[in-house]
């Protein structure tokens, strides 16, 4: 399986830690990034200290994405078990996950709540396991579908 | 579009820039060097709401949430490059 996040954003904490980071920590920047800065009227290190927290950040949603679509991975084993996810996209602008999969002979996809997932992250909740069941019921191939408990 | 987490560059309105000039120059708030000048203010938004977007800003003492209120905003660039991406594989 594989897990994307398009769009860098950083947490607060991580903002906060990239703060204090020592500077041979902070990412070099390129040309590029150089005028991005001046544009903004930020210092170079400014700049780099907000591209540091958005890797960290980065880097721990992939982490999450993972866990999320492991454990999403084996729900949907148990639902029909042809079918496997091949990737899990979180579209930071959108605030969506975008889920694809396939069986032996046919493809699916589905998108999914960002805000939904991580409060069911964040909390285990029953009703939103519920919730984000049923989307997959309805998006996933119908070939030997049992009933999601 | 969801701007949490979001670096974006602020165009404050004139009111914006004398309010931005007035809270800078008390000197509790520490913003980077330029940062502010010219009514352009780039800071990592923590989230938005109908009063306005709430900013992560540097005080003495440590970080803190500032809102910016819509009506000081005249506009808002996003520099980030919207088709970044990073990948893991498990």
């Amino acid at each position: 399986m594989e897990v994307f996040v398009r769009g860098a954003r950083s947490s607060s904490r991580d903002w906060s830690a990239a703060q204090r980071a020592p500077l041979d920590l902070l990412p070099q920047l390129d040309d590029e990034q150089k005028a991005e800065a001046q544009r903004g009227n930020l210092s170079e290190e400014a700049y780099a200290r907000t591209l540091y927290a958005q890797q960290l950040t980065g880097q721990a949603t992939l982490q999450r994405l993972l866990k999320f679509g492991q454990w999403l991975d084996a729900k949907i084993e148990g639902i029909n078990s042809e079918c496997r996810i091949d990737s899990v996209e979180l579209n930071t602008w959108e605030g969506m996950l975008h889920i694809q999969g396939k069986s032996e002979y046919d493809s699916f996809s589905f998108d999914l709540d960002e805000d939904v997932v991580e409060r069911f992250m964040t909390t285990g909740s029953a009703d939103l396991e519920a919730a984000i069941l049923r989307v997959v019921e309805i998006f996933l191939p119908r070939g030997k579908v049992a009933i999601a408990s | 579009m969801n701007l949490k987490g979001k670096s974006a560059t602020f165009y404050l309105s004139e009111e914006g820039r004398s309010f931005l000039d007035s809270v800078a120059g008390d000197g509790l708030y520490v913003f980077d060097v330029g940062n502010g000048r010219h009514g352009i203010i780039t800071a990592d938004v923590e989230d938005s709401e109908d009063l306005g977007v709430w900013i992560r800003v540097k005080r003495r003492g440590g970080s803190k949430f500032f809102l910016l209120r819509w009506e000081f905003i005249i506009g808002i660039e996003i520099g980030e490059e919207k088709s970044k991406v990073i990948g893991l594989r498990g």
